[in-house]
């Protein structure tokens, strides 16, 4: 049974990181460029299969689909250098090539348009393995394809796979600075929605975060989409690493995601990692030091966090995952936990255990690597919802406006009207009162109030 | 006479002594005085007379070689000593010696009967000697050498000089017949033919997995031989039984070579043993034949590699050292419990429910394609991982538990199976062990009752394994996780009809996502309890406990202080195709291999502490752990009831699809009751399992035990001299350090857990 995840990649954003994604695995699995296994590529015990599948000619395929609505990026990754380990079948690029031009509406639309193609597409890769596990998609949610596409195909793979993990690494808006998307609110929120109903976890990348990090930690001051994609594939390969590489637990998706995420709305995870090393920034690669013990440490710092939140007093973690990676011992742990004990550098829910796991898991040989060790931190932190508040917020103060909302009106799914906007920031509104209900003490024997009388309770707060 | 009185004396039946007394009638010429010295007389005579008829009993048809020995000894040097005393006395008398004859020729009575005092206490130990020899009705075989030879060194330390002279040449003549045994076993690993019952060795009346299964009688060792010695005894003759009958076998001629060169030199150091035999001597001899023994042949025999393969066998498979092993079969058991389930609900009746009952052929088959998943994650030249799948594909099997109560002698088993047995049926719903056959080398190393052990160990981290795997598994179900089925989308969700449904469906997924946050709390901090248990065994226990076993086996100078803490950078990872330190040890040469025997002991007491330090000896653990799973799937079965129902009530609210048979408002209720009745369950039983635990680390029990473990089995197990260092276990992880993740958020303000 090699538990399958197929990627599904959407969008501008989400096949940059899914390219970058796609060469760390197979540099770390000794893969070329072609899809052949490297002559040094002969350490064995490591699980190929969850993402790759062999050809009739042995070569590795990525399971891997990748969809947008312009053919930019696409065109890119056909032409550079691994281009040739994509399955070319999976490749899909809408006929008109246009794009979504940033609007959630258009991606909805025209991913409806051409869902059977694309769903093809989906049940021929899932098909085509044993034991299918889930899927994984990466978008972002401010711009069109991403949000707009992605959020159609989570509700059609939340239809159609039943008992399939659907986790997602969504690539979420700068709050702070809009960029070159100003209707990001609007398309945020909408992808919300989905994310929230049909998702089973979300793992949440932001650009700011990005950026603030590829800043302080490169040392660069503008960081490019390509650098900050490149710290976000980082993050997906060393989330990958306990699937990939197994161990005795979290050796599959859906142990990772019930170990991070109790109560199903509550499925939003942060991430940290460090020590991040640019290829080609070598003050970067003068961390002090790294044992394990600083490297839980700095996973903890919330400036190293991948996603930028404004945790308030009673924000506290729900769970937490580290994956360590390198010359790591049960003894090294140990100490570390004991120290973050002591020094109380992690708070958290009132109501269950302090699920604080760390999983110490192999670097993949043909790596090199300057560090010692190296840590992934996945969190399920309430402080996320702060985010979500924020994106609500900005949504509420366009909409007030009525900004931009004749482009919407113009697609099809708004041709009715703008209901789908209310019903969306309602279930983030929920999903948001839920992350502030985790951080109670009466969390399981509270006797919450339906989603219509918080409705109104919010209206009041407002 | 005196003629008669000499014949009755030398073995012929006189009228003047019968039945040990003289007859006052027929004598009358006797004074008193006269009778009461031919009594003492008489008694000598009815005594040869007794012995000699008993020896004749016991040469012609007692069973042990060593006590025809005696008895004929008894016969060609005692009585004839005593015989030539009469000859003598008679050619006194007729030659009239002064010191017999008197004047006038009178012989006196009482210096006949002087002459034949010193042969009364030796002529009735003797007797005392051939009667506990004889048959007898209580032994109606007579004796065995081992307790002749017991009562003779017993008899040489009565203080008599006569009884000790003659119980120490009588000795020598049993000591040495013992010998003539021990030979054959020692040097051509035979059971000597005849009298083979009277031998300290005999073959184990154990099932016939392996006919030839010998067994130390402690009722027929010698009190020269100690305990360790006849464990070496044992060890020698077993290999070399096991030599011969491979090279029938085989009839390679090469193997046997190297034990003819060796014959002379054993055979010298046991002729070198001097009669009576001393304890020590024998030691010595039976050690130095073993060492050279397994330094020539048996490490060819069963090389230390072999012994690591198959360590390396249970360590993966038994001990799940692979995960994925754990993995594939527990989801292969699943399937097929769930096939047997569909099955019986589409035909039921049939077989009643005899039908769901699981046949040993299917338990084959979960094994089968357990090993096809293995070999398909294998890469194509790891053909180390290869070799341990085929050789896990021979020798392991499934079988339907036989496990219960299974006569248990060997005392390395633990003890109390009742609450230990139960783990055994989690994986499928009847008792299943994952068992090993041992086949001819290794079962100079291993016991089948070691391979029991290794079989509750499995059945019991299985246990643990899939407990979390169901539980796990509850992330999957969608409908119940997601918003499934997907609520409405754009253009219905902007529509005033679409909006009332979403928001209907919101709050009802809202009310239902409230209702089971208590439910996913639970299976969540159960989830992360048994993920910690298994890390904990998985990730510090096992590595930290094999490693050390396989640094002593593989003589490599790790001591036990550095070993536990550099030990294991990582878990094992699930299909590491390359055991750790599975070469075989490249510098043999500053410290002799240790001998398969020596390993087997070093094994065994490795496989106590393990199971110490896997907390299996612990009962109330054990029982706190059972309730807690069986609870969990309780909880499970509920929550998809639960799940059912649910949908069915969504199907009536937003399809209209009615069944007029059900009442499912009704049913959620009951369901929600009993839901939340499991659930307190498993959280009580959470807490039992950390409770138990804490009173673990508290000290209560767990380190003591362990650390006695080392002491105990050396004394037990006898290796103590065969290589002069015993194996003693390091006991892999700390229980504190489980209880600390445990207990992560709480009781920060106690300190308890020290760092060390």
């Amino acid at each position: 049974m090699p538990r399958e995840i197929i990627t599904i990649q959407a969008g501008q954003c989400g096949n940059s990181i899914g390219s970058q994604f796609w060469q760390q695995l197979c540099q770390e699995h000794g893969i070329s460029q072609d899809g052949n296994l490297e002559d040094f590529a002969t350490e064995g015990g490591d699980r190929k299969d969850v993402f790759f599948y062999q050809s009739d000619d042995t070569r590795y395929i990525p399971r891997a689909i990748l969809l947008d609505l312009e053919p930019r990026v696409l065109n890119a990754i056909q032409t550079g250098p691994y281009k040739n380990i994509y399955n070319p079948e999976n490749f899909f690029i809408h006929k008109s090539g246009t794009g979504a031009g940033n609007n959630w509406a258009a991606g909805y639309a025209m991913a409806e348009s051409v869902q059977e193609d694309v769903m093809d597409m989906i049940d021929r890769e899932a098909d085509g393995s044993d034991s299918l596990e889930g899927f994984m998609l990466l978008h972002s949610i401010a711009g069109g394809t991403g949000s707009g596409m992605g959020s159609f195909l989570l509700e059609r793979l939340n239809d159609r796979f039943p008992k399939k993990i659907i986790q997602t690494y969504s690539v979420f808006p700068d709050t702070q600075d809009s960029g070159d998307v100003v209707v990001h609110p609007y398309n945020s929120l909408l992808s919300m929605r989905r994310l929230t109903e049909n998702a089973d976890s979300v793992v949440v990348l932001d650009n700011g975060a990005l950026s603030r990090i590829a800043a302080d930690r490169l040392h660069v001051q503008e960081p490019s989409f390509q650098q900050t994609n490149q710290l976000v594939s980082t993050v997906m390969s060393a989330s990958t690493t306990t699937l990939r590489y197994p161990g005795y637990m979290h050796n599959d998706l859906v142990g990772i995601v019930a170990s991070l995420i109790p109560t199903p709305r509550c499925h939003f995870l942060m991430t940290s990692y460090t020590p991040f090393t640019g290829d080609n920034v070598e003050q970067a690669k003068t961390v002090r030091k790294t044992t394990v013990l600083d490297v839980m440490r700095r996973l903890l710092q919330p400036k190293n966090r991948m996603v930028s939140t404004n945790p308030s007093r009673t924000s506290c973690y729900i769970s937490i995952l580290n994956i360590i990676q390198g010359e790591a011992d049960p003894t090294d742990v140990h100490k570390s936990l004991l120290r973050i004990r002591e020094r109380q550098l992690a708070t958290f829910i009132p109501w269950g255990p302090a699920s604080i796991q760390v999983a110490l898991t192999r670097k993949s040989p043909y790596m090199p690597s300057s560090h010692r060790v190296s840590g992934l931190m996945l969190a399920n932190h309430t402080g996320i919802a702060t985010l979500f508040r924020k994106i609500v917020t900005l949504y509420d103060r366009m909409r007030k406006r009525g900004a931009y909302l004749q482009e919407y009106k113009k697609e099809a799914p708004f041709a009715d009207g703008l209901g789908e906007f209310d019903e969306a920031r309602q279930v983030v509104m929920d999903c948001v009162q839920e992350y502030e209900d985790a951080e109670r003490e009466d969390y399981l024997t509270r006797d919450v109030k339906g989603g219509a009388e918080r409705a109104e309770e919010d209206e009041r707060v407002r | 006479m005196l003629h008669e009185i000499l014949l009755s004396l030398s073995g012929h039946p006189s009228p003047l002594f019968q039945d040990g007394v003289t007859k006052n009638g027929e004598f009358p010429m006797l004074s008193p005085s006269e009778k009461e010295l031919l009594k003492k007389i008489g008694r000598l005579s009815i005594l040869h007379q007794n012995i000699r008829k008993t020896i004749a009993l016991i040469a012609s048809s007692h069973s042990s070689p060593i006590c025809k020995a005696v008895a004929t000894t008894i016969e060609s040097y005692h009585l004839s000593n005593f015989q030539k005393k009469i000859l003598e006395v008679e050619e006194a008398i007729l030659q009239r010696d002064s010191a017999v004859v008197g004047a006038y020729n009178i012989v006196p009575l009482a210096t006949i009967v002087t002459e034949f005092d010193g042969w009364h206490r030796l002529m009735e130990w003797l007797w005392e000697a051939t009667i506990f020899i004889a048959p007898s009705k209580r032994e109606p075989h007579g004796c065995n050498g081992p307790d002749l030879i017991n009562r003779l060194r017993n008899s040489a330390q009565t203080g008599f000089p006569d009884i000790e002279d003659a119980a120490i040449q009588l000795s020598k003549v049993a000591e040495a017949a013992w010998l003539r045994q021990l030979a054959k076993w020692v040097l051509y690993g035979q059971l000597p033919e005849s009298g083979s019952s009277d031998f300290l060795i005999q073959p184990g009346i154990t099932e016939n997995r392996s006919p030839t299964q010998y067994e130390i009688i402690q009722q027929r060792r010698p009190v020269f031989v100690s305990n360790e010695t006849a464990t070496s005894i044992l060890f020698v003759g077993q290999a070399l039984h096991q030599i011969s009958s491979r090279s029938q076998e085989n009839s390679t001629a090469t193997r046997v070579k190297p034990r003819i060169e060796l014959l002379p030199a054993h055979q010298k150091m046991l002729s070198s043993l001097r009669l009576p035999i001393s304890s020590p001597h024998l030691s010595e001899s039976v050690r130095e034949i073993r060492l050279s023994l397994s330094r020539n042949i048996l490490q060819k025999l069963l090389p230390v590699s072999e012994v690591i393969r198959l360590l390396t066998l249970l360590r993966e498979f038994f001990l799940l050292g692979q995960g994925e092993f754990a993995l594939s079969i527990i989801r292969e058991a699943d399937d097929r419990v769930a096939a047997r389930t569909r099955q019986y609900e589409q035909k039921p009746g049939k077989d009643g429910l005899q039908g769901l009952v699981m046949k040993d052929a299917e338990l084959t088959a979960i094994l089968t394609k357990t090993w096809t998943h293995l070999s398909s994650l294998i890469g194509n030249d790891d053909d180390d991982a290869h070799d341990l799948l085929e050789m896990g594909r021979d020798l392991i099997t499934l079988s339907i538990g036989r496990n219960t109560n299974n006569s248990r002698k060997d005392k390395s088993t633990i003890d109390d199976p009742s609450s230990k047995s139960h783990f055994s049926n989690f994986i499928l719903p009847i008792p299943t062990s994952l068992d090993l056959s041992i086949t001819q080398p290794f079962d100079l190393f291993i016991s089948q009752s070691e391979i029991q052990t290794y079989s509750a160990l499995n059945a019991y981290l299985l246990a643990i394994r899939r407990g979390h795997m169901h539980i796990a598994d509850l992330w999957k179900q969608s409908s119940i996780r997601r918003d499934h089925p997907t609520p409405l989308g754009p253009p219905k969700s902007c529509t005033t009809a679409g909006q009332r449904i979403l928001q209907k469906r919101r709050e009802r997924s809202h009310a239902r996502y409230v209702e089971m946050r208590k439910v996913w709390a639970t299976c969540h901090a159960v989830l992360f309890l048994l993920n910690e248990l298994g890390e904990y065994f998985a990730g510090q226990v096992l590595p930290a406990m094999w490693d050390d076993l396989l640094a002593y086996i593989t003589n490599e100078p790790t001591s036990a202080a550095t070993s536990h803490s550099t030990l294991s950078s990582r878990p094992p990872t699930a299909n590491s195709s390359q055991p750790p330190n599975i070469l075989p040890p490249s510098t043999p040469s500053q410290q002799p291999a240790h001998d398969p025997a020596t390993l087997s002991t070093a094994h065994r007491i490795f496989l106590t502490a393990l199971s110490h330090a896997l907390l299996y000896t612990d009962t109330p653990f054990l029982s706190a752990l059972t309730t807690l799973l069986h609870a969990i799937d309780d909880m499970i079965a509920q929550i998809m009831r639960l799940q059912t129902v649910q949908r069915n009530m969504d199907l009536e609210e937003d399809e209209g699809v009615f069944d007029a048979m059900e009442n499912y408002v009704a049913e959620a209720a009951e369901c929600a009751v009993e839901l939340d009745r499991a659930r307190k369950r498993v959280d009580s039983g959470a807490r039992a399992v950390v409770g138990r635990l804490k009173e673990l680390s508290a000290g209560d029990g767990l380190n003591g035990v362990v650390s006695g473990i080392g002491g105990i089995g050396l004394g037990n197990m006898g290796v103590g001299k065969i290589d002069g260092d015993g194996y003693r276990p390091v006991v892999g992880g700390k229980i504190e350090w489980l209880i600390m993740k445990l207990e992560f958020g709480r009781d920060q303000e106690d300190g308890e857990w020290e760092e060390d």
